[in-house]
């Protein structure tokens, strides 16, 4: 059992993960594993010497950044209405929130591009139309974990709220938004991450100023610059590992809210 | 005047009548319960005295000022009650003394007096101790106990507390009892307490308030409640009883396996059916014929169940169909298949609908 585990373990991560590292740190990837491949020059190229290899990843994080911060917002706020039923058919906003999950991302683009493009917006290759994109994306996502996140919240304790004269407003302040900051902190990164590597709307929204990492790989590897590809790549896995990483940490630590009131 | 009244109130799910005319009048300081098996509508009732649930028809006034009627309601954080519900809602983000002190913060009072206030409060429920911690470090009773404590510190015009106890298990529940007692003796504060539990209603309240099916039994206290019951439902709902059903002949009424003078029983000259309520304490048990005016009954003991504080007989009279349930202490002893004669106080046997 174990070793079949390994096995899997390793056919999953292990190998292709090897070889990105190792194209990443080789003069040259045919090579194979010896000393003398080794080299930081890729890194170099790829962070200082590349025109735009760097800004992409810059422009990765901020969009993706933006993108989950606003998708968690906005996803907290429908699923509250729509579960605590404070408006009347508010199942149909919960179903538009739901609905851009069975869209494909390059048709979601392509609707992005000719609905914003065109005067008077003329958003297209601008970063707003990118982070539109990305945000109506994951949508789903987010209201996915948001309205699990507030339906186990037993409604009895924002009402124990307004009976001692808090308004909502307050329950929300103090109850709610406490007490799902872990699960919104969950939902940010499950949002987040997969949000620095979007390719399939990025690749036909970004403009010369607004390419994104995934798009840069891409073109590299278009170009059979394999090197340089898995160095970037590597980058971008080593930014976002912490990120992880804390998440865990805060998520773990949280000791308070172990007996969430269910 | 009254603090609290309820006039005709009503509340519809659809098809469904959750609660029906319900007319009640609490005096300040009483502590009401409403008593009645699950999905009664004692929960609809209390979260439209609370505010949550607009009636449909009928009004409630709270110092002879109009809360709720079925075009406006005033909201819950407007009207100054305090509400335990039944899965305590304390907040979980919170410490002891902050879950206690929130409804002071709500209203403005100044740290050094919200510290004092919370202090005293949580000595009363003796928590004073525990103020520092969070609530997923407390037990049941203790979480129970700043429920309580967070309802009471805001002094409230009103207490509402919707099936406080049954999340508890039942050495804790029979303590907690007297405990909400003891706070009501102490605060005085006008309390409306929801249960299913006959013996919770009993021990905590001045009146109890019987529901059936979205409707009023009966409103009365614990002791003409047992004593009196107006109809079969709470005569079976509060405690054990026998049924007898009687006929009228001539100046008697028959029952099954003896009669009694119909001057003797309440009510025997109404009309309709004459059904009775007889509990199992009021029998006396004898083994010589009792004299005097009650009524004997010539029986046979035909089962018989040990409950340690008392004993739970079956005897069945001469010629009946059916066994009396009779309680004795538990020195009465009888053997199974002895002749025994039953005592029956007609003026204890209540007519019931
Ligand atoms: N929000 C609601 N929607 C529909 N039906 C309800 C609602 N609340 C209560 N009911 C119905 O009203 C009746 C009384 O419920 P409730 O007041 O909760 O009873 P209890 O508290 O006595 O158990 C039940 O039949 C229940 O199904
Ligand atoms: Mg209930």
């Amino acid at each position: 059992m174990f070793g079949y585990a390994v096995f899997v373990a390793a056919l999953a991560m292990f190998l292709p993960y090897l070889f990105l590292i190792q194209a990443a740190f080789a003069k040259a990837w045919g090579r194979g594993f010896g000393l003398e491949n080794i080299s930081l020059r890729n890194f170099h190229f790829v962070l200082f010497e590349h025109g735009t290899a760097a800004k992409s990843v810059l422009n990765s994080f901020v969009n993706a950044g933006v993108s989950a911060t606003s998708v968690v917002i906005l996803t907290l706020g429908v699923a509250y209405i729509v579960t605590r039923r404070l408006v009347p058919f508010g199942g149909i906003l919960g179903f538009l929130c739901i609905a851009p999950f069975v869209i494909p991302g390059v048709v979601l683009a392509i609707g992005f591009y000719a609905a914003y493009a065109p005067p008077p917006l003329a958003l297209c290759g601008t970063a707003p139309i990118l982070i539109l994109a990305f945000t109506t994306r994951f949508l789903p996502i987010g209201y996915v974990n948001a309205s699990a996140a507030i339906r186990s919240l037993n409604p009895e304790m924002e009402e124990a709220v307004c009976v001692l004269g808090g308004s909502r407003l307050t329950a929300l302040r103090r109850v709610v938004a406490p007490l799902l900051k872990r699960s919104l902190l969950g939902a940010w990164l499950l949002i987040f991450i997969p949000a620095t590597r979007e390719l399939s709307a990025a690749i036909f929204l970004y403009g010369p100023n607004t390419k994104v990492a995934s798009v840069m790989i891409f073109d590299m590897s278009e170009e059979g610059n394999f090197e340089y590809l898995a160095a970037l790549a590597l980058i971008l896995q080593v930014l976002t590992l912490p990120l992880l990483w804390i998440g865990q940490k805060a998520l773990g630590r949280d000791f308070m809210l172990r007996r969430t009131a269910t | 005047m009254s603090k609290l009244v309820l006039k005709n109130v009503a509340r519809r799910y659809g098809a469904v009548e959750a609660v029906a005319d319900f007319s009640l009048e609490l005096v300040p300081g009483e502590f009401v319960s409403l008593l009645g098996p699950s999905g009664c509508g004692k929960t609809t009732t209390l979260r439209m005295i609370a505010g949550f649930v607009p009636p449909s028809a009928g009004t409630i006034d709270m110092d002879g000022r109009q809360i709720s009627s079925p075009s406006s309601v005033v909201p819950p954080e407007k009207r100054r009650m305090s509400m335990i519900f039944q899965s305590y809602a304390i907040w979980p983000n919170m410490t002891v003394g902050e879950n206690v002190g929130f409804g002071l913060q709500v209203r403005r009072l100044s740290r050094g007096e919200i510290d004092r206030k919370v202090d005293a409060i949580l000595d009363v429920v003796q928590m004073r101790n525990l103020k520092g911690r969070y609530p997923a470090e407390l037990s049941g009773g203790q979480q129970q106990r700043v429920a309580l404590a967070r309802a009471i510190v805001v002094e409230p015009e009103v207490l509402l507390l919707d099936e406080p106890l049954s999340n508890l298990d039942a050495n804790l529940r029979e303590e907690m009892r007297f405990e909400i007692r003891r706070l009501h003796d102490e605060f005085k504060i006008t309390t409306v307490y929801v249960t299913h539990d006959q013996s919770e209603a009993m021990v905590t309240s001045d009146r109890i308030v019987v529901m059936n099916k979205g409707r009023i039994e009966q409103i009365d206290t614990p002791h003409v409640l047992y004593a009196r019951p107006r109809s079969r439902f709470v005569a079976g709902f509060i405690g054990r009883t026998n049924f007898l059903e009687g006929s009228r002949q001539g100046s008697e009424v028959r029952f099954d396996g003896f009669s009694a003078a119909a001057s003797a029983l309440e009510g025997a000259n109404g009309t309709g059916g004459l059904l009775y309520s007889l509990r199992p304490q009021a029998i006396g048990l004898a083994t010589q014929k009792p004299n005097g005016g009650v009524l004997a009954v010539e029986a046979e003991i035909a089962g018989r169940s040990y409950l340690g504080e008392y004993w739970d007989y079956q005897v069945k009279p001469l010629g009946a169909a059916k066994p009396l349930r009779v309680s004795t202490g538990p020195n009465a002893v009888f053997e199974i298949g002895t002749r025994v004669w039953l005592e029956i106080d007609p003026s204890a046997m209540v007519r019931v609908e």
